[in-house]
């Protein structure tokens, strides 16, 4: 087996495996997609939430900001809290709340992306027998972030982009990968974790012989 | 609200939705999601068809 590297970044690779069946490519690839674990945020305690959007649409948010993980800093059923609150300006107006507001209780642990919005705050101000009150939305919560794998729910879904192809031209012997991660891990780690996950199902396979 | 994920290929998109929507008041919105970095037409449907629809849904609280 040939790999070469065509073009290498933190979050995309493209390489081109030479010497393998069209098979082992596609094993490679569906382990990248549903084997490789990582956080994502699984239960949410919403303490308080009087905005426009529903417990389970903010739930459904947190769960798909992608968290950066180092896999080697945990074992697979640790936890991680991250708290969010916030609450809309004094006067009518809005604020956004943004996924770097996720206070996590683990400071390795953060959002891979700063700028998600989760969530739209309103202010908005009323008259009643002309007292001048405004209503403000708030949101507090506790959300539990654990591993898991794309199997389960893309949530845990580490790649976006994980495809193979032919060779364009004539080389038919080599298949040209494009992997691009969603954040939470470096993409070579992806690629390496899921042909190491390989190789311990095969081993598993003979012992069980 | 901006979905946070492209919904075909699961690339976060809504990030760059506040520079965005700034950006094609004055400019061309294919140039604004090829700078930045929106390459996939699954992704870049997400930011051009989006409508901002939670301000309408407000005053019905």
């Amino acid at each position: 087996m040939e790999v070469e590297i065509e073009e290498r970044g933190e979050k995309e690779v493209k390489f081109v495996i030479k010497g393998v069946k069209v098979r082992f490519a596609n094993a490679l690839r569906r382990a990248m997609i549903t084997e490789v674990p990582k956080f994502a945020i699984d239960e949410v305690n919403i303490h308080e939430n009087t905005s426009l959007l529903y417990d389970e649409q903010l739930a459904s948010r947190l769960a798909l900001i992608p968290l950066k993980t180092d896999l080697r800093d945990y074992s697979a059923d640790d936890v991680v809290s991250l708290t969010l609150k916030a609450i809309s300006p004094e006067r009518a107006g809005y604020t956004v709340v943004y996924s770097k507001e996720l206070i996590s209780s683990d400071p390795e642990m953060e959002a891979a992306f700063e700028d998600i919005p989760v969530v739209k705050l309103i202010s908005t101000e009323r008259e009643i027998r002309g007292i001048r009150t405004v209503a403000r939305q708030m949101i507090s919560l506790e959300a539990i972030a654990r591993q898991g794998r794309g199997k389960k729910h893309a949530k845990w879904q580490p790649v976006t982009v994980c495809s193979y192809k032919d060779l364009p031209g004539e080389d038919k012997n080599g298949l040209l990968f494009s992997v691009e991660s969603d954040g939470a891990l470096p993409v070579d780690e992806i690629v390496i974790e899921a042909a190491r996950i390989m190789r311990e199902k095969c081993k598993s396979v003979v012992n069980g012989l | 609200m901006i979905p946070v994920r492209c919904f075909t290929c699961g690339k976060v998109i809504s990030d760059v939705w506040d520079v965005y929507k700034e950006r094609i008041k004055q400019e061309e919105p294919g140039k604004v999601l090829d700078e930045l970095g929106i390459r996939r037409y699954c992704c870049r449907r997400m930011l051009l068809a989006h409508a901002e629809l939670i301000n309408e849904i407000a005053p019905y609280e």
